[in-house]
């Protein structure tokens, strides 16, 4: 097991270093330059756009550029914004907590839909209840997240003159702060809970077809206990494992999302820093969700690791 | 606003577990009691915001209220100790006046920065107008000068000097390291100096003064003095911009830079910026300006200006009663005015225009490409385009375009200096005359039309221009370029396009819509012709207005007949505010949001 614990935390090592390569040097081939944007919206003169360059650091060779940002990040410094001067850090020390929140609603909400309308589905394959669950699934992996986002905020100002709350509130309002979160994350919750209905509609109908099952079955066990105790625990094992790996997924959905719900998360701070160009922020967002990502399926690995013997030794 | 936030949910459960805690020793009785006592501790937190019925009393009658001191009244009380007197909102009475309260208003998008004499984006001003004060400012219609930390107009005993007599007693907020210190005349000298200063990344309103002033003499405590070097014609303009405002100089020594403080003498004391989602304010007590009924300013206890950038959004804050004040996209104004009764509404002409531009060039470094440099070719496209059309296809409403057409570099809202006849307006016929002239042929001219991809009306813009360009002169191979905004600046900083259609920003003094893009000294836009930059640079040196009125329209009218550009229009922007929110002015754009006079009425 150590082994392979270590051979996991080799692996995801490789992977941050080459999304902090990667980060790095595409962001600088994006068409258009943070130092033009910036001379455009000052009134510089192009005489001074060196001079601008050169206070800015990005007057230096690319790979000079990469040892310093790498020097910063290993002694925990991102950066400062090229606009606003405020630290990369401190803005992801506020807003990181923001965008998680939204991440776990959005998990919890489409978990808790997903597993037991997929477990229904399987256990009442081809039924009505079926056929309802497995289109609903479809409809969710297939609408994208920001038309219903869209629609929300539009169709209920005409009917009802209502509106999801959009100002964003602090914990010291704890309804206000849930009530907040619920239109974001349940939007966010519908593709993730699509694809989560389906697995465990496929990994349960997996499942109920074992031999155990048939044992449990033949012993005289209550549905309940076979389908809970026997079935259910089994079948949740990839299941799990799909939702970790959904984190990248979220990420990616709460940047227009934060947009039209008005969340000042990471989503906002990626978004603004892409428009502006601003190199130490993008690059602050975009290895700060890498490493999240790689930490989340390093330990989706471990835990699989431990969960079934059969890959730990693989 | 009703629902006010400031009081946090968690030290009510603390009060309230307190009073159940004594509840236990003291028995049901006491504890309702204690309860009630609790309740009414709370609302007298609350309705101690409110004013006092008798606040107003005394107030003048509301013609008197309405007396704005102007460039042409403006005079006297040099040196006086009173409070400049602040006239109200049209139809406005000062007897009836309500204190206390939050008013929140929208903005569009956020600043980048809080320091007014750097930051490049208009969002600043909201803030900077209520926390700052500059020495003179303009009305919110921008027609006219008024004084804001200055007495009176300035004496001028020649062309080329300002005298200024300032407020007496004015205090900074009382914020640390500042405190309640008199603003002086040295701080005149400090900020119109900083703000002016040479160093690379702190140029943006730079231009206003730098190279410009030959002195700035602190004469007294309260008077100062500016020097231009040459007659500056918009000298005033410059010093009465919202970006020109007053600021102390320890806070700068302090913290640097002002990017995330903001300490001045206005109606305002900033508590708190959060980024993307509102930055919030509170009343500053000892604010020198009251109105004229002597009621001291501002009205409102707090002031929470909210960043909401998507339209749709900002419409269903508006309806939702979580805005008091807006300007909504022009698609969304009838939906905002149908949901909310009696809200008040204004469609006022944006400083932000559009118009179609050709390669620009500098006559040395950059020149034009060819059949750009063909001054047929050029008309052919600007009269090929039906500026009227486009304002009635993408800015329908109820039919009709949501805007106003302009006709010049200068906006018409910004009388007399604004060109009032078309001089090369839409006439097909003669600009396919002028294109067969040129010798392009439409068949295999091969270009794009470039744009920052802001919005989708931006989209729209380009395509309905793009089907005109192909309608009226068969250009069949003009394309449309959608960029985002870095990449299209990148192109349009090197001159690098044929064709694009663009969003500047225009301004009250002609010199800064005329310089900064047709001018000798322009940079990201510039038009290489030398007799226009001779009319502009004379326009600017002329400080009579009379004088100076047909310099400036004959430059405009050289410009115009040049065809550097389609000079095509300013869509409206629509004004809101809830029916309880009274003594708002509706100002022009985002160039004046202070809110000293607006009061909560409900």
């Amino acid at each position: 097991m150590l082994d392979y614990i270590v051979r996991r935390i080799i692996y995801a090592l490789i992977t941050v270093m080459l999304v902090l390569i990667a980060t790095f040097s595409i962001i600088r081939l994006l068409p258009g330059d943070v130092v033009t944007l910036m001379a455009h919206q000052n009134n510089y003169a192009a005489a001074d756009e060196h001079l601008l360059r050169h206070q800015l650091g990005l007057d230096k060779s690319i790979p000079v550029q990469f040892k310093d940002w790498i020097g910063g990040v290993l002694h925990g410094n991102f950066g400062r914004s090229l606009w606003t001067k405020q630290t990369v850090a401190s803005e992801l020390r506020r807003r990181f907590p923001i965008t998680a929140e939204l991440g776990l609603m959005a998990v919890f909400f489409g978990v808790v839909l997903a597993v037991p309308v997929g477990i229904l589905s399987a256990i009442r394959q081809d039924t009505l209840a079926d056929y309802v669950a497995r289109t609903a699934a479809v409809a969710f992996i297939s609408l994208p997240s920001f038309w219903v986002a869209t629609l929300i905020l539009t169709f209920p100002l005409i009917w009802w003159k209502w509106s999801p709350p959009l100002t964003y509130v602090g914990w010291s309002h704890p309804f206000d702060h849930l009530t907040y979160y619920l239109a974001p994350a349940i939007c966010l919750a519908t593709t993730l809970a699509g694809g989560v209905m389906r697995l465990t509609r496929t990994a349960m109908l997996d499942v109920v077809r074992q031999d155990y099952i048939r044992t449990a079955w033949s012993k005289g066990l209550r549905e309940r206990s076979v389908l809970v105790r026997h079935a259910t625990k089994n079948a949740m094992i990839p299941v799990v494992t799909i939702v970790g790996l959904q984190v990248a997924l979220i990420f990616g959905g709460t940047v227009i999302l934060e947009q039209i719900f008005q969340v000042p998360g990471v989503g906002r701070f990626f978004y603004d820093a892409v428009l502006n160009r601003d190199y130490p922020a993008l690059q602050g967002v975009v290895f700060f969700i890498a490493l999240i990502v790689v930490a989340t399926n390093l330990l989706v690995d471990l835990a699989y690791g431990l969960l079934d013997p059969r890959i730990r030794y693989a | 606003m009703g629902d006010d936030r400031s009081e946090n949910y968690w030290l009510r459960l603390a009060n309230r577990q307190f009073s159940r805690r004594r509840l236990l020793g003291t028995g049901i009785g006491g504890a309702a009691a204690l309860g009630l006592a609790a309740c009414g501790s709370s609302n007298n937190n609350k309705t101690s915001n409110k004013p006092a019925a008798s606040s107003a009393a005394g107030a003048a009658s509301p013609a008197a209220g309405n007396k704005a001191p102007t460039q042409a009244n403006t005079g006297g009380q040099v040196g006086a100790l009173t409070a400049t007197v602040v006239p109200l909102a049209p139809g406005a009475n000062a007897a009836n006046v309500k204190k206390g309260g939050t008013f929140v208003v929208l903005n569009g998008g956020e600043p980048r920065t809080l320091d007014p004499h750097f930051d490049t984006f208009p969002f600043c001003t909201a803030i900077a107008d209520n926390v700052y004060n500059a020495v003179m400012k303009f009305t919110p219609d921008l027609t006219k000068i008024t004084t804001d930390l200055a007495v009176a107009m300035p004496e001028q005993p020649d062309d080329k000097t300002y005298i200024f007599k300032l407020q007496q007693g004015v205090k900074f907020q009382d914020v640390q390291p500042v405190g309640p210190r008199e603003f002086t005349a040295d701080d005149v000298k400090y900020s119109i100096e900083r703000q002016a200063t040479n160093d690379p990344g702190k140029f943006q309103h730079g231009y206003y003064f730098r190279d410009k002033l030959d002195s700035i003499q602190v004469v007294d405590k309260y008077t100062v003095k500016f020097v231009t070097k040459a007659q500056y014609a918009p000298f005033m303009s410059y010093i009465a911009s919202p970006w020109t405002v007053i600021v102390p100089h320890e806070a700068v020594e302090k913290f640097g830079d002002l990017t995330a403080n903001a300490i001045g003498t206005g109606p305002f004391i900033f508590d708190s910026w959060e980024k993307n989602v509102q930055t919030t304010l509170h009343k500053n007590p000892n604010y020198f300006r009251k109105d004229a009924a002597g009621n001291a300013l501002p009205y409102v206890d707090k002031l929470t200006i909210k960043y909401v950038v998507d339209p749709q959004a900002q419409l269903n804050q508006f309806v939702q009663g979580n805005l008091d004040a807006g300007a909504l996209q022009f698609n969304y104004a009838k939906q905002a005015s149908d949901s909310v009764k009696g809200a008040n509404s204004q469609a006022v002409p944006s400083q932000f225009w559009k118009e179609f531009r050709t390669q620009p060039w500098d006559g040395q470094k950059y020149m034009q490409k060819a059949p750009y440099t063909d001054i047929r070719f050029r008309q052919a496209l600007v009269q090929a385009i039906d500026k009227q059309e486009v304002l009635d296809t993408v800015y329908s409403l109820n039919g009709k375009g949501d805007g106003i057409l302009t006709f010049g570099p200068i906006l018409p809202i910004y009388k007399p200096w604004a060109l009032t006849s078309e001089l090369a307006g839409f006439d097909p016929k003669k600009a396919l005359d002028m294109l067969k002239a040129s010798g392009v042929d439409p068949n295999t001219f091969s270009d794009q039309i470039i744009f920052a991809n802001q919005t989708s009306i931006d989209q729209q813009v380009g395509e309905v221009i793009l089907a005109q360009l192909q309608k009226n002169l068969g250009l069949k191979k003009v394309s449309l370029m959608p960029m985002q905004l870095a990449e299209y600046y990148n192109k349009t900083y090197a001159y690098d396009y044929g064709m694009s259609h663009h969003t500047p920003l225009n301004s009250p003094d002609p010199d800064e819509n005329l310089s900064s893009y047709f001018g000798r000294t322009s940079t990201f836009y510039k038009w290489g012709n030398t007799q226009i930059w001779d009319l502009i640079d004379k326009q600017g040196i002329t400080v009579d207005p009379q004088a100076r009125l047909p310099i400036v329209q004959d430059a405009q009218k050289m410009i115009v007949q040049d065809f550097p550009m389609a000079f095509l229009y300013t869509a409206n922007l629509h004004l809101f505010t809830q029916p309880y929110v009274k003594g708002w002015f509706f100002p022009q754009d985002l160039y004046d949001g202070r809110v000293e006079t607006v009061w909560i009425d409900k």
